[in-house]
């Protein structure tokens, strides 16, 4: 087996690290992300507001659900990465270093992907619910035009920019200053997460140089996690 | 084979180790004894790849512990003194993600090894006393059929029955040629399981011998007068034990305790003897 990057060990390590998260986190995750949107369609009804079928909504539904599973992923993945104790057991799992970082990598995308599939999902089922025909124009409707592909990719960049960096933060050995620096980042998260929706909703010009500018940020932060990573001692 | 040449290492600006040599050949037990804050934990980390050393070099079958190549990783099982445990975690869980990364694992000899130290598999950690979980991962960590198994205080928190237990096991193990290194401080649980010993001193290494060459350079008398020469004396029921140069080649029962403060007393003098 190659001792740099074996495609077998990898799937056993993104395995096992999915069935390492504990159940309860997936399914209050789930449960989360399920819940929240209804809970909001039904405030919005009882403040006299008729239900919306736009921006605001999905926006509430997105953030909510990334903010949700932003505090919880630091408490499952981050600290098999950067805590003393509980580093040990990671660091001596039979795998590479690059392949225990990809799996965390690979991790993170799945999550927003699926979350992002339950945030549409919702969508169209509480929309077809309000609008009767609905599920006939789906193809045509503003849903898909709001979750295209710069949407898509903005959303997963502006994630992945926070979680990568927060990999990162939790090497850091000053308490104080990671502290700050994890502070710092699940607010950029949440301010990009709030922010570029409400940019891209008109997409104005050169929306695509904020996504490049976004993926390179994502590289670098995942390069330089992973070179924290590398370097870590336990 | 694990081999330390030329090691140094420290801790920002302490230093933990200076220029020390050691190696492990398979197939014993070796102890690692050593006050606080010598460098036991650090050593067995430096093996295991979780510590790297400022200079020299530690290897584990040829390749460099601190690249923890997954080929490596598969040969040794570290098990330290504290693990944060997943509460709903169960002992059958916790051997059941980490097996499809060790080949040579055993189930069989998981759940027996569960049922000799008496421990349910399918129980939580969560519900289990500090010795039950430490014996769950005792089971665990041995049934992984690494050729290396580092323990740091493995017996911290086991009742006397336990203890028994996990000395049977541990010789067991070595009888089939696997190397294993514990680090304790409670030395009374793994006399005569321990062989060679190693005893670490700030910055260096005291003392690497096997009990019969220790046995052959000094002699542990017990029940006599306190001697002016012994390198060690200790009041016990029935007189002072003395630890003296074992000039006159007779035999004796090694006492841990005894040599281990016979040589922090006398660095050089056991220097001399053993070089």
């Amino acid at each position: 087996m190659s001792q740099t990057f074996d495609i077998k060990r990898f799937g056993r390590l993104v395995r096992h690290d999915v069935r390492s998260c504990p159940r309860e986190t997936l399914y209050t995750g789930l449960w989360m992300a399920l819940a929240f949107a209804p809970l909001m369609v039904l405030s919005q009804q009882l403040l006299g507001n008729e239900y919306t079928h736009g921006t605001l909504y999905r926006l509430a539904l997105m953030v909510g659900m990334v903010t949700w599973w932003a505090l919880m992923i630091p408490t499952q993945v981050y600290p098999n990465v950067g805590k003393k104790k509980r580093g040990i057991y990671f660091a001596m799992l039979p795998a590479t270093k690059a392949e225990k970082h990809a799996s965390i990598a690979t991790l993170m995308v799945l999550t927003v992907v699926v979350l992002m599939a339950i945030g549409l999902a919702e969508d169209v089922l509480l929309t077809a619910v309000h609008l009767p025909g609905y599920t006939k124009y789906f193809w045509q409707s503003e849903t898909l035009r709001f979750l295209d592909l710069p949407m898509v990719l903005g959303t997963l960049f502006t994630f992945l920019v926070a979680l990568f960096g927060m990999i990162w933060a939790n090497t850091v050995a000053n308490n104080t200053l990671r502290g700050i620096l994890q502070v710092l980042l699940f607010l950029l998260m949440i301010g990009g997460l709030v922010f570029f929706p409400l940019y891209f909703d008109n997409r104005p010009q050169g929306y695509w140089v904020v996504i490049a500018v976004e993926a390179a940020a994502t590289l670098f932060l995942a390069w330089l996690s992973r070179r924290r990573m590398d370097r870590m001692t336990y | 084979m694990i081999e330390i040449k030329n090691l140094d290492f420290s801790y920002k600006k302490t230093p933990v180790f200076n220029n020390i040599n050691l190696s492990f050949p398979q197939g014993a037990i070796y102890g690692l004894l050593g006050e606080n804050g010598v460098g036991k934990t650090t050593l067995l980390k430096i093996i295991c790849g979780l510590q790297r050393p400022v200079s020299g070099s530690c290897t584990v079958d040829g390749m460099t512990s601190h690249d923890r190549l997954p080929a490596m990783l598969q040969r040794i099982v570290f098990l330290p003194d504290e693990v944060t445990l997943p509460d709903n975690a169960t002992p059958q869980k916790y051997v059941d993600e980490l097996s499809p990364f060790y080949p040579t694992f055993s189930q069989g000899t998981f759940l027996h090894l569960m049922q000799e130290l008496e421990v349910e598999p399918d129980r939580k950690f969560r519900e289990m006393s500090f010795g039950q979980q430490k014996k769950s991962l005792i089971a665990a960590s041995l049934s992984l059929g690494t050729d290396y198994v580092l323990l740091d205080e493995p017996t911290n928190g086991l009742d006397i029955p336990s203890k028994a237990q996990f000395r049977s096991i541990l010789s067991k193990i070595a009888d089939e040629g696997k190397t294993i290194i514990i680090s304790t401080h409670q030395v009374k649980d793994v006399e005569n399981l321990i062989d060679p010993i190693v005893i670490l001193s700030h910055n260096a290494v005291l003392l690497d011998a096997s009990v019969q060459k220790i046995t052959e350079k000094l002699c542990f008398e017990y029940g006599g007068e306190e001697r002016p020469d012994a390198l060690y004396s200790e009041l016990m029921p029935g007189g002072y034990m003395n630890v003296v140069p074992n000039q006159s080649g007779e035999e004796s029962q090694l006492n841990i305790e005894a040599l281990f403060n016979a040589v922090l007393r006398n660095k050089e003098k056991i220097k001399e003897l053993f070089a």
